[in-house]
């Protein structure tokens, strides 16, 4: 009597703990939120995408740094993409069970989780060093570099569902493998794969550390991948911790931004996936 | 009839040319999708290679020492690691601590409690926590929880916790906001997202046919986590831990705004610190002379190498289903 | 009506010599094949028989038998899987498609296939057929819609896709994407067509559909068709290969395997004694 008593009231406390919990989770998930929004919104005017950022006490706005992260996210996903929906195929299709591709899956999924401020350093050596500056090529390198691994691995996760009779039906009819790959298995696999590339796309686009010592940071317009570009991330990272009470709530609206379209692009990726799987 | 059969043969008699082309595309293709996996491999190796090379200017003056040195003085030009790898450890065991049980506690609520129609959109709403940019963390961090830490935590563990014997000196000094302690509490809102997913995924493996027998039984739900589901899916577990621990190792600008960056290790967890990655983003580009840089890229190397550990772990641990 | 006749002609000459009828000339020939998955377990066991051409042959036994293995040896989709291997010879119009310099592709354009499940690609009718004939053949697009329609039509579908001809192969019923399938086999107009249980998966009449497109594909081809179904062999093919544990036990005209089966363990078999 007792026993059965002292068990259910376990059970109860156990399982209010894990509903406390979740309601952390989701507390804290909507603190963010609200302050973003709050402190995000009041900042968000045409001005912001119109001007470029300000010295400290004047008006200005976030075009530069805007037109800088949308540049070199693109050239950084343009690059990565083929590059990472090969490898993915070679690690799926040419590979069964070699050491190669069994090592180079452990590596992708090493550099996946990687802390992304060594991806800096290492392009910060390669491309930053040697040529005696910083420059946006740079930081599209290291922001290619971290969405890379995502899209390589999404392609090999996607590659796997596509069933196995299509292949072979490709082959019957006498089809090259590579006609195989590039007009049958890819289309197949066409939605889950371009939910990797949205994924990565999120994943580079609010990343901030990688471009510290790459693209570095630029207060003026600049369009010269040759040179330093100004970008949200960095943008943010100054403005939020400089004195100046404009350049914080610039800060703030920048973060909403990002934000907003990371989430976005989460959403959209989702229910593409989502829609690939009732198919 | 004839007319069919001599139409087929000479369809069948114009093939051989293209199939010699397909041939040569084949291998083309072919060499296209292996020179890109092996760029992944070269990347890894690049990556090792340029950490290395780049910190030997530091190693070799400082030899193994440096690892160990707390002092750090740019001035001077005397470096040693101790301070941030001390930081780095410690923020990342806080953020643990709270981080997995909130993590297990939010995955059974998941998956044995909450009621089918809101699993979904709790279980997503979760998973934002892991889209927002760890940029994102930092500014709230700084601005929202720094001071909400300041004026109301950070005094009350002072005047409790400060004055009890021995554990004391881990809550003492004065109330700054930002610290090893809110440091810890923000990687662990980040961490969370990781963990309660991979949790998630392991819970789901346990058979359905245990489950319903431990529940035959007459096990209460918390006695079938207890005792079946967690036993059950402890390798898997441990591996979701693993892949977390990585990532808040190797975050840098969540940390880089409420860590307060200061080289001193100070027995209290409240007080300000810096971890390897922050010491890194606020550094670097300052950084003048060759040992300086050289010095905060070997403090990369030892990053990469502890996460690099910590996530092989994981990796070994989860096998090839799991990923964040 | 070629058929019947052959068929009464066949009967005679099966008694003397079973298997080595004469009406048609030999399409494929199978000569001690021997195949091994890369486990080493031997899947073939010493396989010798000849495939007719315009004639169905059936390949029945149990599950596990061989008789998909074979059909996947003959147009060597086996080797899209590293470590299967083959011995013996598979000779198409007298000439071994088992050597290393065989054009596979080329081959497979000779030898179509259907498999067990519909395996329309993932694009719209029309491309499903054309796909296969580009690979081949440079086309101008007037001809090419002939091609497309004619295909459909041989493959008894073409009434019932031709408003829909450009929305994707995967909206169509099962029986309609297993047709497709087989239209688009036949297309780029192969000679031999390997069919793997085509209407296993499919409902009754999808099957009976099925079954009549076959009948009517066998006056111009050599095909080979893998079923669980007696009934099926028995109605669609003219002569009946049946094997277990990777042997052929027996080899026949179909009637002489479901009336008269020489070996007992056929006999057992087609009657439905089989355990």
């Amino acid at each position: 009597m007792s026993l059965s008593s002292s068990r259910k009231t376990t059970n109860t406390v156990a399982l209010a703990l894990a509903a406390a919990a979740t309601f952390v989770g989701l507390f804290f998930l909507a603190a963010i939120l609200v302050t973003l929004i709050v402190k995000g919104f009041s900042a968000i005017s045409p001005r912001i995408f119109l001007e470029n950022t300000p010295p400290p006490g004047s008006d200005g706005g976030l075009l530069n740094a805007i037109f800088g992260s949308v540049a070199m996210t693109a050239i950084a996903i343009i690059v990565a993409t083929p590059i990472g929906i090969l490898a993915g195929t070679y690690l799926t299709e040419y590979s069964r069970g070699s050491r190669l591709a069994e090592v180079a899956k452990f590596i992708n999924d090493i550099l996946l989780s990687a802390p992304s401020i060594i991806i800096g350093l290492f392009v910060y050596t390669i491309l930053v060093v040697p040529f005696h500056h910083f420059s946006a090529w740079a930081g599209a390198a290291a922001l290619g570099i971290i969405a890379l691994p995502v899209i390589n691995r999404t392609t090999q996760d996607m590659l796997a569902l596509v069933p196995n009779e299509l292949r072979e039906a490709a082959a019957a009819l006498g089809t090259p493998r590579w006609k195989t790959m590039t007009h049958v298995i890819y289309r197949a696999a066409r939605s889950g794969i371009l939910t990797g590339v949205l994924l990565a796309i999120a994943r580079v686009t609010g990343e901030t550390a990688p471009l510290l010592f790459t693209a570095l940071n630029n207060q003026f317009w600049s369009s010269n991948l040759g040179a330093p570009m100004a970008n949200l991330p960095v943008v943010i990272f100054q403005f939020a911790l400089s004195p100046y009470d404009d350049w914080q709530k610039l800060a703030w609206g920048g973060a909403l931004i990002i934000t907003v379209t990371i989430l976005a692009l989460n959403i959209i990726a989702r229910s593409l996936a989502g829609g690939s799987k009732s198919q | 009839m004839a007319a069919t059969t001599e139409m087929l043969d000479r369809a069948r008699g114009a093939r051989a040319g293209s199939a010699r082309r397909s041939l040569i595309e084949d291998r083309v293709f072919y060499f296209m999708t292996l020179i890109s996996a092996v760029l992944v491999v070269a990347l890894l190796v690049g990556v090792i290679v340029s950490l290395i090379i780049g910190s030997w200017p530091a190693l070799s003056t400082f030899g193994l020492s440096f690892v160990w040195t707390e002092r750090w003085s740019p001035v001077k030009e005397i470096f040693g690691a101790l301070a941030p790898i001390y930081g780095t450890i410690v923020t990342s065991l806080i953020a643990m601590i709270i981080g997995i049980p909130v993590s297990f506690g939010i995955a059974i609520f998941l998956t044995e409690i909450c009621p089918q129609p809101l699993r979904r959109p709790i279980g997503v709403a979760i998973e934002l926590l892991a889209g927002i940019p760890s940029i994102i963390y930092g500014l709230w961090g700084f601005f929202v929880l720094a001071p909400f830490l300041q004026s109301t935590v950070q005094p009350f563990l002072i005047g409790t916790l400060g004055n009890l014997p021995v554990i004391g000196v881990l809550f003492g000094g004065a109330p700054y906001g930002i610290g090893l302690f809110t440091a810890g509490i923000v990687l662990a809102i980040m961490v969370l997202p990781f963990i309660t997913s991979i949790t998630r995924d392991v819970f789901q493996t346990v058979p359905v046919l245990l489950r319903e027998s431990a529940y035959g039984m007459g096990m209460t739900t918390w006695e079938v986590v207890r005792h079946i589901v967690i036993p059950y899916t402890r390798v898997g577990l441990v591996g979701g831990i693993m892949l977390g621990l990585g990532r808040a190792l190797g975050e840098t600008m969540a940390v880089t705004f409420v860590i307060g960056n200061s080289h001193n290790i100070s027995a209290s967890l409240i007080a300000p610190a810096t971890t390897i990655s922050s010491t890194i983003a606020n550094e670097f580009t300052e950084a003048t002379g060759d040992l300086y840089t050289s010095s905060l890229i070997a403090l990369g190397l030892i990053l990469f190498v502890i996460t690099f550990a910590v996530l092989a772990l994981a990796k070994l641990m989860l096998g090839r289903t799991e990923i964040a | 009506m070629d058929m019947l006749s052959s068929n009464s002609v066949g009967r005679a000459a099966a008694a003397t010599a079973p298997g080595v009828a004469r009406e048609q000339p030999i399409k494929v020939e199978i000569k001690d094949l021997h195949f091994f998955y890369n486990n080493g377990f031997e899947a073939l066991k010493g396989i010798n028989l000849q495939l007719r051409d315009k004639t169905v042959t059936a390949f029945i036994g149990p599950s596990g038998c061989g008789k998909s293995t074979l059909l996947r040896v003959l147009n060597r989709i086996y080797d899209l899987y590293p470590g299967q291997r083959v011995t013996g010879e598979v000779l198409l119009d007298g000439h071994d498609i088992l050597s290393k310099s065989e054009d596979l592709n080329r081959l497979r354009s000779r030898i179509g296939m259907v498999f067990q499940k519909p395996t329309p690609f993932p694009m719209s009718i029309y491309e499903n057929i054309a796909f296969g004939i580009r690979l081949y053949e440079k086309v101008p697009k007037s001809e090419m819609d002939g091609r497309v329609e004619a295909a459909l039509r041989k493959a008894a579908l073409w009434d019932e896709v031709k408003d829909k001809i450009s929305q994707s192969g995967l909206g169509l019923s099962g029986g309609q994407q297993q047709r497709l399938c087989i239209a688009r086999a036949i297309a780029v107009k192969p000679s031999v067509l390997l069919l793997d249980e085509p209407a296993s998966a499919l409902d009754p009449i999808s099957t009976a559909k099925v079954e009549e497109l076959i009948e009517e594909l066998a006056s111009d081809y050599c095909i080979a068709i893998v079923t669980h179904n007696m009934q099926q062999a028995a109605r669609a093919s003219q002569f009946t290969a049946f094997m277990y544990l990777g042997e052929l036990i027996e080899f026949n005209r179909t009637d002489n395997i479901f009336t008269a089966p020489v070996n007992k363990r056929t006999q057992d078999y087609v009657t439905g004694r089989f355990g």
